[in-house]
């Protein structure tokens, strides 16, 4: 399995790379589309975490899955722009966290790997932080 | 009786990830040792995840964080935003993690 998923990235990037060598405002957008469906992972672990234990009811769940859907979008589609407005550090990375640690208490992973999980996390989202900062000194300014 | 190589997994991956880098007409300079250091950070956390539950996810957050400091660092050196160079790190990083396992 392992093999396949690393021959799976293998082909991604390299299928990226046919586009050669990128301006340094495209250079974290493919790490960053290869992190998110883990992150995503663990954010979903940690919504159904917040539910099960009465901090979240399915309204707020909902809102952030929306919130979790925009960002999924702006990823994909390499929008950078529609990334300017996703509400990431309050509404998307507190619950990764959570997932995280959700799993760690469950079994599901185990200390130090969870300590990688957590790195993850702190990187992606300087990544992301980077792609928000990067994409608002492309508006257009209002004179 | 051949002679063993004396480098290790993260030498014998940078020199990788050079060849490749020269061979595509890229400088990973600026970027070298901030790579060769988180790969060999991540392989180091990697080999004590071995033996605990849900390890393949720890495999991919390693492959993650290494592609992501990557990025980090090309945002400073476009020379190592070239997507060869992350499939590289990616695939070595994968297979350090196979012989680990």
């Amino acid at each position: 399995m392992n093999r396949l998923c690393a021959s799976l990235a293998l082909v991604c990037v390299l299928l990226a790379s046919c586009i050669g060598t990128r301006a340094r405002n495209d250079a974290l957008m493919p790490a960053v589309r290869m992190a998110w469906p883990e992150v995503r992972v663990d954010f979903d672990r940690g919504v159904a975490d917040g539910i099960n234990d009465g901090d979240l009811t399915e309204m707020a769940a909902i809102g952030l899955r929306s919130e979790a859907d925009r960002l999924n979008n702006a990823i994909t589609s390499g929008d950078r722009i529609a990334l300017i407005n996703v509400l990431y550090d309050t509404e998307i990375r507190p619950w990764a966290g959570r997932g995280i640690t959700a799993a760690l208490d469950a079994g599901e992973i185990g200390p130090n790997g969870a300590l990688l999980l957590q790195e993850r996390l702190g990187n992606f989202s300087a990544a992301i932080l980077v792609l928000q900062e990067r994409a608002t000194s492309l508006l257009p300014t209002t004179r | 009786m051949p002679k063993q190589s004396k480098k290790n997994a993260t030498d014998q991956f940078m020199d990788l990830l050079q060849g490749v880098a020269s061979e595509t007409g890229h400088d990973l300079s600026e970027s070298a040792d901030k790579i060769r250091t988180t790969v060999a950070e991540q392989m180091a956390k990697l080999s004590l995840v071995v033996g605990e539950p849900g390890y393949d996810r720890a495999v991919k957050a390693a492959r993650d964080n290494v592609a992501l400091a990557a990025g980090l660092a090309a945002v400073e050196d476009a020379d190592a935003a070239d997507g060869r160079i992350i499939g590289v790190i990616q695939g070595a990083l994968f297979f350090g993690a196979k012989t680990l396992a």
